[in-house]
């Protein structure tokens, strides 16, 4: 078996699709709740993309795996119960390691369980598709999450507060600068401007996502 | 007048029509040529359908109406300004504007009507010229990309911005504010008629949200720098005091006068401040049916039925609860917001019965949210926000009751 | 294979799941709960070095940073918040005691008077943590909490050994509005408290936050510039702040801790020249 065929048509697809072509948040509007909430520095949106992509990266490789065994009248508690038990986890190692950051991210992260984006490549990928196919989509999907997060919080919080990532790049008038920091973009609405933006631009961009009414 | 017309056919014909070198442009000379006559063509956006009056004559009487509110927002400004200014500090003013002060010889008697509505102007027509340019200049952008006529509904929007400003807000501030208005508060949603929010009050909002510390407390109501001002001089509006005062409340209260109150002369957002010139506006909008009495009385109920409610219910701790409702309609932009917000024509309920419910809303809530949440003492504006997100749910189960009804009457006469 | 919808396969595959998920759970949660105690107490730490500004809000600190300043200048100790007394150090670890905790636990505390600092019980012991200079008490961290405007705000407060002059301040938890009442997290804002005074002549806590600037703390030392569009806030930090320094909080400490002018001595449980504490 040549490394074509493990990592084939599909399994790029998988991988490079929901980045772009099918992006979760800017083409099917999933994941939004999270998007407003930790968007207001882009340290919080990486730990987020982190969380959000392995969450969904293991939780596809656990679904995929017993997907052949899973009944399926219970088959969405049961993915529910592997991805709970993935987000706990992952809250507990941010709490052992980023102290600070988890305190602000605080229910967000136990939210991921919530978050349309992981449940829905479980039920609607995963129990189709091999391990590793599923592995590779759902780090496509995290990324594709991921992308947007970042791009969202680096526009806030270089609005908001006049950095990136805590370095000063605008600076503000208090501190003797000339930036006067917009403080709607420490608020949760901000978010949802800056993402309703891209997703219209996106879809002025390429018109055939607009759906017809 | 008929050669005019005559000539601009001709340049449309010329320049501006399909395939001409300044096709792109013709939006623009469209709002040209429709300010000078009537429209050719009849528009059939929502806002048309619900009334019957050109939309074109509509906007005109309620900048008419507005007019009351426009002086009174220039000598307003001008008066508190001079009256905040300590004349021994005179010399120390700067800026463009005290140089025209200056060159015209005007000074800054707080006594002299000319002298305030002079000093006034100098910060109202800046932020209107402001807001008229840039929410203009998306107007016809938007036109130009989306190929329709430049729409007439900016001229009042454009005209309620700056009279819901405070005085001392950067013209900076404003262009963007107005931006956002324009383009999330109404474009997003496809222009003109389409917009279930009030693009100014979106601009407001905004400006309210993103520069808190600079729009709220008591530096920005007053067109004056604090430290020319007289010693003791308080440029806080009647409700921010009243927030402030705490324990002293009552004392805080004795210090305002109802009469200055209705009037006007305090500082504030600079159209909101004078309920007298709001009075005079209602009652053109009403008498020409522009603006429906129906929301105006609603606002009132709704302000007086939970003002007593309140009273009755009382407060050890929360003073608020005893203000009586006659105070409320005064102050803040209580006023304002019921006569030329409230009534908007696109983001209200456009069903009767709806506009029952939408004003009483909006006047509840509003003195429910002045007297119970400390944050938002100036909250009439988010109130009609609020309201406007409500107005199509309010409206939805009542067309549904009306069809019903139909149907019901329908089947009576022996139909399907 | 076993029919996949039959109850009993259900049944067994629902159960197997359930156990895989709570032995993962269990076993993350058990392998990592030391550190994050420890990141816990290692943040409330790090407040305490910066209220007492012995580190910058810039400085990255860690564990082995924070460990070398309480192993040296600085002494965790619990007060007796009813007498003002030091308990005996042996009694209790005064870093794993835990304020929140005791202060919910009706037998670690009591009911506190009617305050507008939103305060229901206070805790019968509270944490004081000493810094040392060259042997002697140089100043004194104190914790406050209490309502602010959106939710309970946490700090310490470093208080100079005459037991009145503000040293410098944290506010290292709290949900005020950001820009507006959130400048109370803001370094430059606390930085305007160094030196204000938090009793008047009489020993009353009179520091207040105004509205508006307030002068310089020589001129002007019982009075700290508000936050603009803050009112509400600022009136509660007024308000939790004169709370914890009058004698239901920390009044009695701090009142005997400033006539020790700095030979209270927290390793040996006496304040030379303070009879009182001799007894403790």
């Amino acid at each position: 078996m040549s490394a074509t065929t493990i990592f084939g048509k599909n399994e790029r697809k998988a991988l490079i699709g929901p980045i772009l072509t099918n992006n979760p948040i800017g083409v099917q509007v999933l994941g939004i709740c999270s998007a407003l909430a930790v968007t207001t520095r882009v340290d919080k949106a990486l730990v987020m993309t982190a969380g959000v992509l392995l969450v969904t990266m293991l939780a596809n490789v656990a679904v995929s795996l017993v997907r052949n065994h899973t009944p399926g009248s219970i088959r969405i508690i049961v993915q529910l119960a592997i991805i709970a038990s993935l987000v706990i986890v992952f809250d507990q190692v941010l709490k052992a390691t980023l102290y600070e950051l988890s305190l602000e991210l605080s229910v967000f992260v136990g939210l991921i369980i919530t978050n349309c984006i992981v449940m829905g490549r479980a039920e609607g990928y995963a129990m189709q598709n091999p391990p590793l196919a599923s592995a590779l989509d759902g780090i496509g999907n995290g990324l594709g999450y991921g992308i947007v997060l970042i791009a969202t919080a680096f526009l806030r919080e270089l609005l908001g507060a006049g950095k990136v990532l805590g370095f000063t790049i605008l600076p503000l008038v208090k501190d003797g600068g000339w930036y006067v920091p917009n403080g709607l973009m420490l608020l949760a609405p901000s978010g949802l401007f800056i993402i309703a933006g891209l997703i219209w631009l996106l879809r002025t961009v390429k018109p055939e996502l607009q759906e017809k009414d | 007048m008929a050669k005019l017309q005559d000539i601009l056919a001709k340049v449309e014909h010329a320049y501006f029509s399909p395939g001409k070198p300044l096709a792109k442009f013709h939006p623009l000379f469209e709002a040209t040529d429709t300010f000078l006559f009537t429209p050719a063509s009849v528009t059939k956006g929502t806002t048309h359908v619900r009334d019957a009056l050109d939309l074109k004559r509509m906007m005109m009487i309620v900048v008419i109406a507005l007019m009351p509110c426009i002086l009174m927002a220039m000598y307003n400004t001008g008066l508190q300004a001079n009256l905040a200014l300590d004349p021994a500090k005179l010399a120390k003013l700067e800026g463009w504007r005290h140089a025209i002060i200056g060159a015209a010889g005007i000074g800054y008697d707080p006594r002299s009507i000319l002298a305030c509505l002079f000093h006034g102007a100098l910060y109202f027509l800046p932020m209107y010229v402001v807001t008229m340019a840039v929410g203009g200049t998306w107007e016809v952008i938007f036109a130009i990309v989306r190929k329709h006529e430049v729409n007439e509904g900016f001229f009042v929007t454009g005209m309620l911005f700056p009279l819901i400003l405070p005085a001392a807000t950067p013209l900076w501030q404003v262009a963007l504010a107005i931006s956002f208005g324009v383009v999330v508060g109404k474009e997003v949603f496809g222009g003109t008629g389409m917009n279930f929010l009030n693009p100014a009050l979106v601009a407001r909002a905004f400006l309210f949200f993103a520069y808190p510390a600079e729009m709220s407390g008591d530096k920005v109501w007053v067109a004056m720098d604090g430290a020319l001002a007289v010693d003791g001089w308080s440029g806080a509006t009647a409700l921010g005091t009243l927030r402030a005062a705490g324990e002293s409340f009552p004392q805080a209260m004795q210090g305002l006068s109802w009469k200055n109150a209705f009037l006007g002369i305090e500082p504030g957002s600079m159209g909101e401040t004078s309920a007298l010139a709001c009075l005079i506006g209602a009652v053109i909008l009403i008498v020409t049916r522009i603006g429906s009495w129906r929301t105006m009385a609603a606002v009132c109920v709704g302000t007086v039925a939970m003002s007593l409610l309140l009273n009755a219910i009382g407060s050890k701790t929360n003073p608020w609860f005893a203000i009586p409702f006659w105070w409320h309609m005064v102050l803040g932009g209580w006023a304002f917001g019921m006569v030329f917000m409230a009534t908007d024509p696109v983001t209200s309920p456009f069903t009767e019965k709806g506009k029952w419910i939408y004003g009483f809303g909006i006047g509840a809530l509003v003195v429910l949210v002045r007297v119970v949440n400390p944050a938002y003492p100036e909250c009439m504006m988010l109130v009609i926000l609020f309201m406007n997100v409500m107005a199509p749910l309010i409206d939805f189960p009542i067309v549904k009751a009306n069809i019903k009804r139909r149907a019901a009457r329908g089947g009576s006469h022996g139909g399907s | 294979m076993a029919d996949r919808e039959s109850p009993r396969y259900v049944i067994l595959f629902a159960t197997a799941v359930c156990v895989a998920c709570a032995f993962v759970v269990s076993v993350a949660a058990v392998l990592l709960q030391p550190a994050q105690k420890a990141n816990a107490r290692l943040y409330m730490e790090k407040n305490v070095l910066l209220a007492a500004g012995l580190v910058k809000p810039t400085d990255k600190v860690g564990a082995k940073e924070v460990e070398a300043f309480f192993q040296k200048d600085v002494k965790a100790r619990l007060v007796d918040l009813l007498t003002g007394e030091l308990l005996l150090e042996d009694k209790r670890d005064a870093r794993s005691y835990d304020q929140r905790a005791a202060r919910a636990d009706p037998g670690a505390s009591h009911a506190a008077p009617p305050n507008g600092a939103g305060i229901g019980r206070i805790p019968d012991l509270a944490v004081a943590y000493f810094v040392m200079k060259d042997g002697k008490v140089d100043q004194v961290v104190i914790a406050l909490e209490g309502l602010g405007m959106w939710g309970t705000v946490y700090g310490f407060m470093a208080i100079d050994k005459d037991g009145r002059t503000i040293r410098g301040l944290t506010y290292y938890d709290q949900k005020e509005t950001p820009g507006l009442g959130g400048e109370i997290a803001n370094p430059q804002w606390q930085a305007l408290w160094v030196g204000r005074h938090v009793y008047d002549g009489e020993g009353l806590p009179k520091i207040t936050v105004v509205k508006g600037a307030a002068g310089p703390p020589d001129k002007d030392p019982l009075r700290v510039d508000g936050m603009s569009g803050a009112t509400i806030t600022s009136n509660a930090i007024t308000r939790l702040t004169q709370f914890w320094l009058s004698d239901f909080g920390y009044g009695k400490f701090l009142k005997r801790y400033g006539k020790g002018g700095g030979h209270m001595n927290p390793l040996v449980e006496v304040a030379e020249g303070d009879a009182h504490l001799q007894h403790a």
